[in-house]
């Protein structure tokens, strides 16, 4: 079963509150490049895992608000995707979602903007909330975006870079991928009323999910084949990025000079060795260990949240985070 | 005056700024004293100065930023970067500073900036006229509270 279907959440009408964002904006004209650009990503598809989160965690809350919650979650996928063209032009990616990235069709600078206006359009319908000030300011901060460029500066000044902790890698893990959608799963039950000690829970939950993901994303990157990956396998390393498995396999003094000689100008056939000595060696298990670790952490919280009804969703979550689940 | 004022901002900016990105605040001089010498024009506290004229050199060197992105690499992946950080930034400074209305009236402002840069007409001197409007409305409100 899908994640949208298991958590019976439609995402017909999770589009339909994405794309009415740009839709409802009077200065962007409904047959605009603009307006075309977004429909046309947002009908491409996705998995909308962050405004699931949005909606998981309003059911939390005492009195969920339907409309501000649904706004918040296609506000949530809003960031994200404004993120996506902006990695999309620094990593170079040709394609998203099985089309022509926005960058290929309009160019650097266009694509650029587009994220911009996204973000942009965002802040303009947060703000708009002022009655509510304490609370716009809150999902303001929160649905900022310089955590994650914290990570992406991280991940740059990483690079090639064998010296780094796995306290660092964690870090910008964090500031990556982690911290939005902890912030989704708190952001939402924050909406609907929940205390704030519950909602400070659904965060730390949403964070040990985050963690344990990229880390099976970073281990998928070495085990999966290049064919499922659309990419060669070890994909990272080639490009400079020292992962959790490189970290460990780090600490294998017969891998760690292997390791540490690649570099920008290393030929291929060097990489596809110490990738292969990686693939074979235990690093791979120990990385899988503390995803699963985490995980493990993310499971104590939810027996934590008993009581509510939507804990079952915490664990419909923790399923597909962990691939348990398709 | 106003290049103690440009000074004294680019300091507090560069105080706040994480020193993980690296900005560096290469701002000319001609691209902040327009909005310094508009500051200046209102009869406004010294360290409200600052902070509102680090808010305006954020989103300025945001603009800068990704209206220089070209070729490719580690250049271009700096220049997007800078430019999406700053702009997430200088939110994160509205908030933190409590300029509440300013953030509100600002946000339709920049992204009309993006949608006229997207539309091939581009009109970043709306960023100086949108700060201009809200100092008028600003000091008109005040003086009407004063007032009554």
């Amino acid at each position: 079963m899908k994640l949208d279907e298991a958590l019976n959440i439609p995402l017909r009408t999770v589009d339909k509150e994405i794309i009415n964002i740009v839709k409802f904006d009077k200065d962007v004209p409904r047959s605009s490049v603009l307006a075309k650009s977004i429909v046309d990503l947002v009908r491409s598809g996705g998995k909308r895992v962050r405004p699931l989160m949005v909606i998981v965690g309003s059911r939390f809350g005492p009195s969920p608000d339907k409309s501000k919650v649904w706004r918040l979650a296609a506000a949530a996928e809003f960031i994200h995707a404004a993120s996506l063209i902006h990695d999309d032009i620094i990593d170079d990616s040709p394609v998203r979602r099985g089309q022509s990235a926005l960058h290929v069709k309009l160019g650097v600078k266009g694509a650029l903007h587009v994220g911009n206006y996204m973000s942009a359009r965002v802040i303009e319908l947060i703000s708009g909330y002022s009655a509510e000030r304490e609370r716009y300011a809150y999902d303001l901060s929160s649905l900022a975006t310089t955590q994650l460029c914290l990570g992406e500066y991280q991940q740059l000044s990483y690079l090639y870079n064998y010296d780094i902790t796995i306290e660092q890698y964690l870090e910008k893990s964090i500031n990556k991928t982690a911290q939005l959608i902890a912030t989704c799963l708190k952001i939402g039950a924050q909406s609907a009323g929940a205390d704030e000690e519950i909602s400070d829970l659904l965060y730390t939950f949403g964070q040990k999910l985050g963690i344990s993901f990229q880390i099976r994303d970073d281990i998928l990157d070495f085990t999966q084949s290049s064919d499922k990956l659309g990419k060669p396998a070890g994909s990272d390393l080639r490009h400079g990025q020292v992962t959790l498995p490189v970290l460990y396999a780090l600490e294998d003094q017969h891998l760690a000079s292997s390791i540490r000689s690649v570099s920008s100008e290393t030929p291929i056939e060097e990489i596809d060795a110490v990738i292969a000595s990686i693939q074979s060696s235990d690093a791979l298990e120990k990385a899988e260990n503390l995803s699963q670790q985490y995980l493990n952490e993310a499971q104590e919280i939810i027996d934590q949240l008993q009581e509510y009804p939507a804990h079952h969703d915490l664990q419909i979550l923790l399923n597909y985070f962990g691939g348990r689940d398709s | 005056m106003n290049i103690k004022l440009f000074h004294e901002a680019i300091h507090l900016l560069q105080g706040e700024l994480s020193p993980e990105t690296g900005i560096i605040l290469d701002l000319k001089e001609e691209d902040v004293l327009p909005m310094a010498d508009l500051l200046v024009r209102y009869d406004l506290p010294s360290d409200r100065q600052s902070r509102l004229l680090s808010i305006y050199i954020a989103i300025k060197l945001a603009l800068l930023r990704h209206s220089s992105c070209e070729g490719s690499g580690e250049y271009l992946t700096r220049q997007v970067l800078d430019g999406d950080y700053l702009y997430s930034f200088y939110v994160q400074l509205c908030l933190q500073w409590e300029e509440y209305e300013l953030l509100s009236h600002l946000a339709p402002i920049i992204k009309q900036i993006q949608i006229k840069a997207i539309e091939g007409t581009p009109e970043e001197e709306r960023l100086l006229k949108g700060w201009e409007l809200f100092l008028q409305l600003e000091n008109t409100h005040s003086r009407a509270s004063q007032a009554i």
